[in-house]
């Protein structure tokens, strides 16, 4: 019997401890556990058949850490181990059923799949694609070996669920049941909630969630609606009996199994479709589980305990690392600044590969207030799908919101669904059987959202009717390929009302009877509706406005535009979602004019903290002088937002050289000496580097516009020596030396010196700043100069950090030794002077 | 929301001396941080608040110092063990019969906070950056006041690194503490821990109140330090 069958009708019992029972028979800390099932067969036999005596349904193979960074140095491979582990609980289970008649075909071989023991990246060293070939290869093993089910329990990461539920839907068709282990907020070690690991999962196609090992069957309890709340897939819960003491040496649990089986029946009214144990548990416990639910619940003439799935819930979602985003109630804002169409800045960026760049656009539109970030790196002259991944890695390095992967390059989409980390949203499908045919299958293996674009091979149709018929043949294809509609979103087009002035209305028309007759979420991007019209963001705020009230679902907009904002902003407060109308009033009360906090990119929150209140500095503002300008005073006083305006005014009539040498430096320099007598301290030193990058962007800005190019006093190479992941200094160091007018090629932190070395040959590099903060990292420092020096001998190496002193900078061979910023700034005007 | 660290964050906020220090600020009559760094530090807690998870994992071992090596066991399973040859732990540890092997973690939302501001803002990078080790310190603080109510003599935290307590022993910790499972850090090749904000330490368990050794900074040979607290 497939456990499909039977799975979320009636109650099943999975089995409980294993660590606890081998323990109990012997095992020592030290020794690997997976290596009894070869070692000590008998005594995991004996385990298996104390389970299926006691009423369990679910017999876990001993595999949980059977994969090959866990077992690296046993002598076995991870083949070996799985088979004779499955064999062991095919034997049990055979003999079991052979003396037990009446529960024939209800008990399944599951094959135990736990972490790797090894964290992915960006926290551990593990690749996305290693994980999912470690776990591919105990999948592998485990479903040759003939196991009935996969159970990947005791997860605490996100990301490394995925990889391990990929590899199980890559390599077997067999049912994959989940289970994570959560903190006491309810929380994965990586940051997840319930709800979010719920919507990956879920999207994913995993036959079972659940949760356990950590606590006791009370504290599930009050985790338990949360899953059940979001869930439509059976669930299952684990718990330990009870949280764990040490006694006298030993490691005991506080919950009996009689204690422990009537919270498990609170568990089972509670939507639990399968229930067992984890640590501290035993067969004792599993046997009260089933006694209890026996007595409590009725049963039916074979004893079985009847139960029901989790309703439908229809919930349109999407997901990242932390958090879930649900569609269809309050009107969410997809941002749409990292798309290079139209922006130029963005695509020189691209072609720069200036990360830099788009991390900042994510962090800007964040803060402007954005639910999801659109993500299109697509340029003909760069390699989109490398692209793409740098892309959201580094997105999803500074911000946990969801992304929305926009890219019509098939290829570029599968990598980006593949390595995105929870449920994204794609972007887009539309009503071509091309392109239907290449989308559709992707959405359903990854399991993301997709954003359906009504139009087909005949263009984008005129009549409402026709996008209407659009929709409706997307829905149905998407079905064919197990695609609910819940995770079909439509776009209805935004057409340019200036060329048809019925085209808003279609647009508009069309949406909501799309969602109207369908019962299905909308997503458009507003701006195209003003192109060629004055004043556009008059044009499209209003579009937005009614776009919302015929029934959008998400908008895609500029989270920039304040226009725009404001009119998201009243939208809500009209429409009852901004209780009390707090939000408004906090954002607009004392404004004289809607639209006039934007300035220069600059977003609101950033003037507050870093502008207008930075009235300290007291040390170096007595001693202004009457001929220093505006931009020296602010960059002095640390005043981002004033520095910029300033420069912006300056630049009208003074020379870019000027500026820098007459007034940024004569700043900087001057704050810097405050800072080195000890007058000022390092916050007041950076934020007037702050307010000199400030103006410095506003200089770019120039020369983009003007087409003229500055002239850099030289370049410098910084970076964080191999093995040490501190910066914080390096990057002090190199937005001081740029405020100076240096380029500065940052090369990060952890770098080889074969980087280094390569990167001062490449770009013939006079000087070179080595940074590292920890004993243990210097050696990497001492290294990378021995290097240098042989090979670029030319070049002069600068060095700081924590642990460095002059006399071993001058051991390990450093031409120079910085105590702090300032200094560095001052050797390289020496070195390039 | 983290209720613990909400409550850390909110101490942080109301009395901001701590993460001053860490700023380089010594705090004497005249020079005082400007106020115009309050509100940032106001708005980086707040973002530390909703984005960091508090956990913490301790065992206690036995302890027995002979010269200047320091022997922990696993009283339930002897074969776990560690050696320390350190003349400071062993002379930190004087006198004690028992120690913890401690961790504590605020998790990875705050290396997520430091890359968004190494990209934005160099005054918010600092300021996260002490935010975050202040938080993580008290963290500690929190938890070791906890373990009190069991173990009401114990001496201050002494962590790889301070001293001669070599870094390497790094890997001992994760090792008998299981810190990649049940904290999700993870160890570099130079023994550098990620997320950042963690804490490996030793904290000695003694009879009495008394004969209370030098603490962390006091320990530690480099006098020079910046964040010396003496």
């Amino acid at each position: 019997m497939n456990i499909r069958e039977i799975l979320g009708k009636e109650l099943l019992f999975l089995d409980g401890a294993m660590g606890t029972q081998l323990q109990k028979n012997g095992l020592q800390g030290g020794d690997n556990p997976e290596t009894w099932n070869i070692l000590h067969p008998e005594v995991l036999h004996s385990i298996h058949s104390s389970y299926l005596d006691a009423g369990s349904n679910l017999i876990t193979t001993n595999t949980f850490g059977c994969n090959k960074y866990k077992l690296e140095g046993t002598g076995y491979s991870v083949e070996e181990i799985s088979s004779a582990a499955v064999a062991i609980v095919r034997k049990s289970i055979e003999e079991f059923e052979a003396s037990h008649e009446e529960n024939r075909g209800k008990h399944f071989i599951t094959l135990d799949v736990g972490p790797l023991g090894k964290l992915l990246q960006p926290i551990g060293p593990l690749s996305f694609d290693d994980a999912v070939e470690a776990f591919a290869e105990q999948i592998k093993a485990g479903a040759a070996a003939g196991a009935d089910l996969i159970l990947c329990e005791t997860f605490t990461d996100n990301y490394e669920l995925k990889a391990a539920i990929l590899a199980a839907k890559e390599n077997c068709d067999l049912p994959i049941f989940v289970s994570i282990a959560p903190d006491e907020n309810g929380r994965l070690l990586t940051g997840g909630d319930i709800a979010s690991v719920t919507a990956m999962c879920e999207g994913l196609g995993v036959d079972a969630i659940g949760m356990n090992c950590g606590f006791g069957p009370k504290q599930f309890l009050r985790f338990l609606p949360k899953l059940t709340s979001v869930c439509e897939t059976p669930v299952f819960v684990q718990p330990n009996a009870g949280l764990p003491k040490v006694i006298n040496g030993k490691t005991t649990f506080d919950v009996l199994p009689d204690e422990f089986a009537e919270d498990i029946i609170e568990l089972v009214k509670g939507g639990c479709c399968i229930v067992g144990g984890c640590c501290g548990t035993s067969p004792d416990y599993i046997r009260a589980e089933v006694k209890y639910c026996k007595e409590h619940f009725t049963c039916d003439a074979a004893g079985i305990i009847p139960v029901t799935a989790p309703e439908k819930k229809n919930l349109t979602v999407i997901s990242s690392y932390t958090h879930a985003v649900y569609f269809g109630d309050k009107p969410l804002l997809i941002g749409e600044r990292i798309n290079p169409t139209g922006k130029k800045a963005l695509k020189q960026a691209l072609r720069d590969k200036n990360i830099s760049y788009i991390i900042n656009e994510a962090i800007a539109e964040e803060d402007a207030g954005v639910d999801i970030l659109d993500v299109n790196v697509g340029l003909p002259e760069i390699d989109e799908c490398e692209m793409m991944e740098l892309a959201i890695k580094e997105i999803t390095g500074v911000s946990a919101l969801p992304l929305q992967i926009d890219t019509s390059d098939i290829k570029t989409m599968e990598r980006a669904l593949r390595i995105y980390n929870g449920k994204p949203l794609l972007n887009s499908v539309n009503g071509k059987e091309e392109s239907m045919e290449a989308v559709l299958p992707l959405a359903k293996k990854y399991g993301a959202a997709v954003v359906c674009l009504t139009l087909d091979e005949r263009g984008i149709p005129e009549t409402v009717e026709e996008r209407v018929a659009i929709a409706k043949k997307i829905i149905e294809r998407a079905a064919e390929y197990g695609i609910d509609k819940k995770d079909l979103l439509f776009d209805s087009l935004t057409m340019t009302v200036s060329t048809d002035i019925n085209n808003a209305k279609i647009t508009l028309d069309a949406m909501r009877l799309i969602r109207s007759s369908f019962g299905v979420n909308t997503v458009l991007g507003v701006s195209n509706v003003s192109f060629g019209l004055p004043l556009r963001s008059l044009i499209t705020s209003t579009f937005f406005t009614l776009a919302m009230d015929n029934g959008l679902s998400a908008g895609i907009i500029n989270p920039l535009d304040e226009r725009l904002m404001a009119a998201y902003d009243c939208y809500l407060t009209l429409k009852g979602y901004d209780r009390q109308c707090l939000n408004y009033i906090n954002k607009y009360n004392g404004r004289t004019d809607a639209y006039s906090v934007v300035k220069n990119g600059i977003v609101s929150s950033e003037v507050a903290a870093a502008g207008g209140t930075n009235a300290g500095t007291t040390a170096v503002e007595s001693t202004n002088q009457a001929n220093e300008s505006p931009l020296f005073n602010a960059v002095v006083r640390g005043l981002q937002e004033k520095a910029a305006e300033e420069c912006k005014k300056l630049l009208k009539t003074s020379d870019p050289v000027n500026i820098i040498d007459g007034n940024l430096i004569p700043a900087l320099d001057k704050v810097g000496k405050a800072f080195e007598q000890k007058k000022l301290f390092l916050p007041q030193l950076l934020m007037s580097a702050d307010s000199a990058k400030a103006a410095f962007d506003e200089i770019k800005k120039y020369y983009a516009e003007t087409g003229k190019q500055g002239k850099s006093k030289g370049t410098v190479v910084v970076a964080t020596v191999k093995g040490d992941v501190h910066d914080i200094g390096k990057n002090i160091v190199k937005v001081l030396l740029e405020n100076y007018d240096f380029t500065v090629i940052d090369l990060g932190k952890d770098v080889p010196p074969e980087q280094v070395v390569e990167t001062v040959l490449k770009h013939n590099i006079k000087l070179v700043g080595l940074s590292a903060l920890m004993t243990t990292t210097v050696v990497s420092m001492e290294e990378t100069i021995k290097q240098l020096h042989e090979k670029a001998p030319f070049c002069k190496i600068v060095v700081g950090g924590a642990v460095l002193t002059k006399e071993y900078a001058d051991k390990i061979g450093a031409d120079a030794y910085s105590a702090e910023a300032m200094a560095t700034v001052r050797y390289a005007n020496e070195v390039f002077g | 929301m983290d209720a613990k660290i909400k409550l850390l964050c909110k101490k942080l906020c109301d009395n901001k001396a701590e993460i001053y220090r860490y700023l380089g600020y010594s705090l004497g009559p005249d020079i005082g941080p400007s106020s115009g760094l309050d509100p940032i530090i106001e708005e980086i807690l707040n973002r530390l608040s909703s984005v960091s998870t508090a956990h913490s994992v301790y065992r206690s071992f036995i302890l027995e110092i002979k010269g200047n090596t320091c022997c922990f066991r696993a009283p339930e399973s002897p074969e776990e063990a560690l050696t320390v040859d350190s003349t400071a732990l062993s002379h930190h540890l004087l006198g004690c019969r028992e120690a913890l092997l401690f961790s504590a973690s605020i998790g990875p939302g705050a290396d997520s906070l430091i890359r968004r501001y190494a990209e934005s803002s160099m005054t918010k990078l600092a300021v996260v950056q002490a935010a975050g080790a202040a938080l993580i310190e008290a963290y500690a603080d929190m938890v070791t006041d906890e373990i009190k109510e069991t173990y009401p003599y114990l001496k201050p935290r002494f962590s790889p690194g301070y001293g001669d307590f070599a870094l390497s022993h790094q890997t001992d910790f994760f090792r008998l503490l299981s810190l990649e499972k049940r904290l999700g850090l993870s160890l570099n090749d130079a023994f550098l821990m990620s997320p950042s904000k963690s804490i490996t330490a030793v904290i000695g368990i003694s009879d009495s109140a008394d004969k209370c050794a030098a603490s962390k900074c006091a320990a530690c040979p480099n006098v020079n330090c910046e964040f010396r607290q003496l």
